[in-house]
């Protein structure tokens, strides 16, 4: 399947609830160490639990943003825009460019340098063209008893890349 | 492109590793799940045989399986609202490793009860893996059809079928559309207030979530450009009408509706419900057809499915 466009026309997760959600599942997840992703990340989700988060909040995924108050979503959201966004967009670019990139089911398959992997889907709203968005982006954690390494994130992910493309050919 | 194209690239992966696998756990415990794929494959003819006799080793290196781990997995991933491709698929992908994995480990009645528990979780949330069909489908012309892996794929296959058995409505029941609704219809209830401005991210997006009464299905309005957009996910596959309904608070009669048209897009359905208020808002429109002051009415959206 030939892509039409590059990894820099992308647009982020859209709205704020799934951004909510895809942050408190991910960069504030302690299995996915985002920490060998984003330089100087310290505990993410011990700051928002200082900024005012409640824990069953941030336990609820999507179903915490409704209530988990105007304070604890500002800060998610802001985590968001600062850390989450930036950090998945920039291994998107790098797999794009490294072509460590597949196919299936009308969704792409990227996996950064970082073992970030980032799925993009050419979505239309109402009054907008299609486009392509990325509609979740996470590490791949490694296996219990294999060394939490930068190295087997990447190998993990790769290896995702692989099962879930393969077959539709091209990619890795 | 075909299920022998990704048991090759399996088996391409698999001589890669094979000479070195047995220095590092991750790759030991690849090396293991992919000749149990190939060793499983009712159709391909691969050389693999002289590996065999390495798993022993693999297995040493890689240490056990955990296959509560794996079933949890699964199970925190259906109650997601996630993209299916990403953590549900990696999960499922993580049993059926687990369930490779197993057979060398001789511990075919845990893989027995490992199928048995994630095919029942599928099967209780036959939407979550609808997208993921042709993926199940593509698997299981790579596996024999009794084997623990098949059963979790079988139920990713049938999830289509799952979803149809549970939109119609009970036998002997005449079910009226649009006028009355079944239990599998979707209710959706606008609140006074929803047009108040939600914490927001740099978008300016303007975003309020809504009270929906299925399980599985949500919902909620955005203002974009002026309009007000309505996004549900969850909804199944099938045909569904979806109405504006106005009702008197104090007894629950319908005084006004319009029907929306809803756009069908990957897992959700949109509608645009027009400006905020004034000339062409469906929300208002509806109200003043009811008649009745806006204060003492109520408005939801219902989507029936036909």
């Amino acid at each position: 399947m030939k892509r039409t466009w590059k990894a820099a026309e992308v647009v982020g997760i859209q709205y704020d609830r799934p951004r909510f959600m895809h942050v408190v599942k991910h960069l504030y997840n302690d299995r996915e160490r985002w920490e060998q992703v984003i330089p100087d990340l310290v505990d993410p989700s011990f700051s928002a639990r200082e900024a005012g988060c409640p824990q069953r909040a941030l336990r609820a995924g999507a179903n915490g943003y409704g209530w988990c108050g105007e304070q604890c979503q500002k800060h998610v959201l802001c985590d968001h825009d600062e850390l989450y966004e930036p950090a998945y967009h920039k291994e998107l670019v790098e797999a794009d460019g490294a072509d460590r990139v597949g196919f299936s089911d009308g969704g792409w398959f990227f996996v950064g340098e970082r073992g970030v992997m980032v799925i993009v889907r050419c979505v239309k709203h109402a009054s907008r063209p299609r486009r392509p968005e990325v509609k979740t982006a996470y590490r791949v954690v490694p296996r219990a008893g294999e060394e939490k390494t930068s190295e087997n994130f990447y190998k993990a992910a790769v290896r995702k890349l692989r099962d879930k493309t393969s077959w539709m050919g091209g990619g890795l | 492109m075909t299920a022998i194209v990704w048991l090759e690239r399996a088996h391409e992966e698999l001589n890669e590793l094979a000479p070195e696998a047995r220095n590092d756990p991750a790759d030991a415990w690849r090396a293991l799940v992919l000749l149990a794929r190939l060793l499983d494959s009712p159709i391909g003819s691969f050389p693999i045989h002289q590996l065999v006799p390495l798993a022993p080793e693999w297995l040493e290196v890689a240490g056990p399986s955990d296959p509560e781990l794996a079933l949890d997995a699964v199970a925190d991933a259906l109650t997601s609202t996630e993209d299916p491709w990403g953590p549900l698929l990696d999960g499922l992908l993580d049993v059926d490793d687990t369930l490779g994995v197993l057979k060398f480990e001789g511990r075919a009645d845990d893989a027995g009860e490992l199928s048995r528990r994630v095919a029942a979780l599928v099967a209780l949330r036959a939407d979550r893996v609808l997208t993921l069909v042709p993926f199940a489908s593509m698997r299981l012309e790579t596996l024999r059809v009794d084997s623990p892996t098949a059963a979790v794929w079988g139920a990713v296959e049938r999830a289509p079928a799952e979803i149809l058995v549970e939109a119609l409505p009970p036998v002997g029941r005449q079910r009226d559309v649009p006028e009355t609704h079944a239990s599998s219809d979707v209710t959706i209830m606008l609140p006074d207030e929803f047009l108040r401005p939600a914490a927001s991210s740099h978008s300016n997006d303007i975003e309020w979530p809504l009270e929906v009464d299925s399980p599985g299905c949500q919902a909620w309005l955005y203002e974009e450009d002026g309009e007000i957009q309505l996004e549900i996910t969850g909804l199944n596959g099938g045909m569904c009408v979806a109405v504006i309904i106005a009702e008197r608070i104090t007894d629950a009669i319908e005084v006004s509706r319009r029907e929306i048209k809803l756009v069908h897009q990957g897992e959700s359905a949109y509608s645009s419900l027009g400006p905020k208020a004034g000339r062409g808002s469906l929300m208002h429109d509806v109200a003043r057809e009811g008649g009745v002051g806006a204060g003492d009415l109520r408005i939801r959206i219902q989507v029936f499915y036909e």
